[in-house]
């Protein structure tokens, strides 16, 4: 037969164990939660489009792996228009999240620029004339 | 040995423990803040990529284009987009020539928000970032430096 004693070091170290995984399981989701990789990844490739815009000479096609983008934008439920040109304002829009306006960039380049989603083979076709 | 029983017990439950859960919580929200609102810095590489186009429309195999000169519209000859580049005080540049025999300012042209001028040189994240590029350049036989000064200050995001 336990003492009185014992028991309640037991039962204190159950509820100090069970504290703890809820406490690590709270933090573990609110990471989750909020770190969604899609402000990231949408900053850093409308960046990165706006640059190869700037940086292209007339007369250049640059075709861009978009695997990454398409594997996040799938998580948050998007399918269609990732990718959105506005060539009147000169701004590359990228967009992965249903919810919530994309990153935009200017790029300041006056080139006639067209861009084709090649969704089958998640790759950006640029044209640039 | 009771009485180390239940100091041994009380160990397990205290103030404290919640204390330093609280600051492990603070900082786990302190770090994913600062993780994912941190932004990507591309103004150099645009500074860069601004100055290599005006220089690369400038400049055609070591020799200066000399109708660049006479036609004052860079934005149309270098590929510029005159709007985005004067109207919205994100970017700068500004082209000077020097003979680079008698060490003489000949010419310059600029575009974009002038106050980039003073600001590529102050510290602080606000600031514009800069890139400068010299390049010797032939001109009728002549030897010419051309100096390229642009700037960018494109945060991006919500426009």
């Amino acid at each position: 037969m336990r003492k009185a004693g014992s028991t309640d070091f037991l039962s204190s170290v159950i509820i100090f164990i069970l504290l703890n995984v809820l406490f690590f399981s709270v933090m573990f989701a609110f990471v989750y939660i909020s770190g969604s990789k899609a402000r990231i990844y949408e900053q850093a490739y409308s960046k990165q489009i706006a640059l190869i815009l700037d940086g292209a000479k007339p007369g250049t096609n640059i075709t861009l792996d978009l695997s990454k983008i398409y594997e996040v934008a799938r998580k948050e439920k998007r399918f269609e228009r990732m990718i959105i040109l506005d060539s009147e304002n000169n701004v590359v829009e990228v967009r992965l999240q249903n919810s919530g306006e994309g990153y935009r960039t200017k790029y300041f380049s006056s080139a006639n620029i067209k861009i084709l989603e090649n969704r089958y083979e998640e790759k950006l076709n640029i044209y640039i004339n | 040995m009771r009485k180390i029983n239940k100091k041994a017990e009380e160990r397990w439950l205290t103030p404290w423990m919640f204390f330093v859960w609280f600051l492990v919580g603070i900082a786990i929200v302190v770090a994913v803040g600062v993780f994912y609102l941190s932004s990507i810095d591309s103004r150099g590489y645009e500074s860069e990529s601004l100055g290599n186009k005006i220089l690369s429309c400038f400049i055609d195999s070591g020799n200066i284009k000399p109708e660049l000169f006479q036609d004052s519209d860079v934005f149309a000859n270098c590929g510029l987009d005159k709007k985005i580049i004067s109207d919205n005080g994100l970017f700068y540049f500004n082209v000077s020539v020097y003979s680079s025999s008698e060490k003489r300012y000949i010419w310059s042209i600029s575009g974009g928000n002038r106050e980039f001028e003073i600001n590529c040189f102050l510290p602080g994240d606000s600031m514009p970032k800069c890139e400068k590029t010299r390049a010797y350049a032939l001109c009728a036989g002549e030897g010419y430096i051309l100096e390229v000064l642009t700037g960018s200050n494109q945060v991006g995001g919500k426009l």
